[in-house]
């Protein structure tokens, strides 16, 4: 038992953790009970836009963006591929952007000269994900006999982003009494940015109430900018059950997510993350209307970093098909 | 040298307990509590086969005992569940003991119910075919402890009733539309919508909200849930079916 335990632990540890899911991406939860194991193709379309939100790996984009994003699942018995494509649209452009100053300044002395260089590197803004396309493979399965068993996803996604950089270089030469020459250019990365990610659903019973979750695990890397990381998360989500307003058809969703990331320092826990969803269906039409308050608390080193992330986005299947 | 008897103890069990399983159509059922000398017309549910018409009707064979003849049907006490319906009265799930002395099935109810009962009528327009799938708790307190079990049945002209309904202790599905036999679909959970005085009238859009309620609530034995998908299938198959309305009526 505690070999399987410690397994279980290296497992977690070592393969790396949830890729944020985006705040634009819907439910899409479609199981063998729903379909009747029949195939079914849906093909969604989502529009809106956020303010604050955070790209993957849980950091601040720190702007307003829009975004349109195509979601294509099939689903057939027990296993669902999703094939997702998201275009982030930010204020600025997309592009990270880097200033680096490189100074060379001469000083006379009294036996010669002194050649002093320095350097500064500030990133200005961070990069918005041109566009970003996700696979998805999941699988249902049942746990619990006697009754109605609870049906729990199971899946594995693979997300592919490209991140482009302009790295701006000003290069001062001179000294402070004859002055400076000033020159710059411009230099374009295109970096890319690849995260795997487990995640599955869990149950269990706390007196005689169900408790579900999430749990999940991540790997992204980025390479080709001039800020690459690799890094792993490991998080739990608590899905709390929705409250309905039967009168206005409002249902409010309460998530809890806490977790770790590696390389951000701080404590074991540095990732908290809740998040409520007020969602109101328009069954005559098909649309669904979503708006989401989600504070990040991501700690970095010692400090603690508050993210408020709000989006407002519409979703509609714009093809339907069973098979 | 403890491990082979272990072993052997373990192998005289298992014997035993398979010689204790037999096939029989005869049935033998005691029901305890105070009430159940009140019991009248008592019939059983074997293997959640719950349309009223495939009830066994049980002969009193003295005070709170009955016994049924299955006739040319069988049942193995391995693997059949039996449930007892009665005129104020509805059991959980049970299993049979065998009786290898006279080849009968021996199963004893607690009287006689834990919360109120209702028989809930429902009519579908326009008519097709409706399933319900109850999914039976054990009931807490009984001195032979139940077993979870699931009933069902279809009305294939979208209207009829289900008895003896307990939502204290069973969750009721309505499924509208054909369903596929080997893969179970749930549907409207009636525990959270009836209402006892007057008619629940639902339009599509009205089913189509509630199944969302009950997706994002937790009450479809997965994982709260605002799928958008699963809504845009419920619409596509509802607006297939041609749905109307479905009137959903607690009777008595």
């Amino acid at each position: 038992m505690i070999r399987a335990a410690a397994v279980l632990f290296a497992l977690l540890t070592s393969v790396t953790a949830s890729a944020q899911w985006p705040l634009f991406d819907p439910d899409d939860f479609l199981g063998p009970r729903a379909t009747g194991g029949r195939p079914v193709f849906i093909s969604r379309l989502v529009v809106g836009g956020a303010s604050n939100m955070s790209g993957d790996g849980f950091r601040p984009l720190g702007e307003r963006v829009g975004y349109v994003h195509l979601a294509n699942s099939f689903s057939w018995r027990s296993v669902q591929f999703d094939y997702k494509r998201s275009q982030t649209k930010a204020e600025g452009g997309e592009a990270a952007v880097w200033r680096i100053t490189q100074i060379q300044e001469t000083v006379p002395l009294s036996d010669g000269v002194l050649f002093r260089f320095g350097e500064s590197v500030q990133q200005t803004r961070n990069a918005t994900p041109k566009s970003k396309d996700t696979l998805g493979a999941s699988w249902y399965w049942p746990v619990g006999g006697g009754g109605i068993p609870v049906m729990l996803r199971s899946r594995a996604t693979f997300t592919r982003q490209a991140i482009e950089t302009d790295v701006e270089t000003v290069l001062m030469v001179g000294s402070k009494t004859a002055g400076f020459t000033t020159s710059s250019g411009t230099q374009h990365l295109s970096g890319r940015e690849r995260s795997f990610a487990l995640d599955t659903d869990t149950w269990f019973r706390i007196a005689g109430h169900d408790v579900f979750g999430s749990l999940a695990i991540s790997e992204t890397k980025t390479t080709g900018t001039r800020a690459d990381r690799e890094e792993r998360a490991l998080t739990y989500t608590y899905r709390a059950p929705s409250l309905s307003v039967s009168r206005t058809k409002l249902l409010i969703r309460p998530t809890l997510t806490v977790g770790g990331i590696s390389n951000r320092g701080g404590s074991a826990v540095n990732l908290v993350n809740p998040a409520v969803e007020i969602f109101r269906p328009f069954a005559r039409t098909g649309a669904n209307l979503h708006v989401i308050y989600s504070p990040q608390f991501v700690a970095n080193g010692e400090r603690w970093r508050t993210t408020h992330q709000v989006a407002l986005l519409i979703d509609h299947a714009v093809f339907v098909k069973v098979f | 040298m403890f491990r082979i008897a272990k072993a052997l103890v373990c192998a005289l069990l298992v014997a035993a307990a398979a010689q204790a399983q037999i096939t029989t159509s005869h049935v033998k059922v005691l029901v305890t509590g105070k009430h159940c000398s009140e019991l009248k017309d008592v019939y059983l549910v074997i293997n959640g086969r719950d349309l009223e018409d495939q009830w066994v009707r049980l002969d009193s064979a003295g005070t709170c005992r009955w016994t049924a003849d299955l006739g040319s049907g069988t049942i193995s006490t391995s693997n059949a569940q039996f449930s007892l319906r009665g005129g104020f009265a509805r059991s959980d799930c049970q299993k049979a003991a065998g009786n290898e002395e006279d080849l009968t099935a021996n199963l004893e109810f607690a009287c006689c119910v834990q919360g109120p009962l209702r028989n809930v009528s429902v009519k579908i327009q326009p008519p097709m075919p409706v399933s319900y799938v109850r999914d039976v708790r054990p009931f807490a307190g009984d001195r032979i402890r139940g077993i979870q079990c699931l009933e069902r049945a279809t009305f294939s002209e979208g209207a009829g009733s289900i008895g003896h309904a307990q939502f204290s202790g069973e969750d009721v599905y309505l499924h509208l539309g054909p369903i596929d036999r080997k893969q179970p679909m749930l549907g409207l959970l009636l525990d959270d919508i009836v209402v006892d005085n007057g008619t629940l009238v639902l339009t599509r859009d009205g089913v189509i909200y509630r199944l969302i309620v009950q997706r994002a609530r937790g009450k479809e034995r997965s994982a709260p849930t605002l799928s958008s998908n699963a809504i845009s299938l419920d619409i596509k198959k509802l607006g297939e079916l041609k749905l109307e309305r479905a009137e959903i009526e607690v009777i008595k």
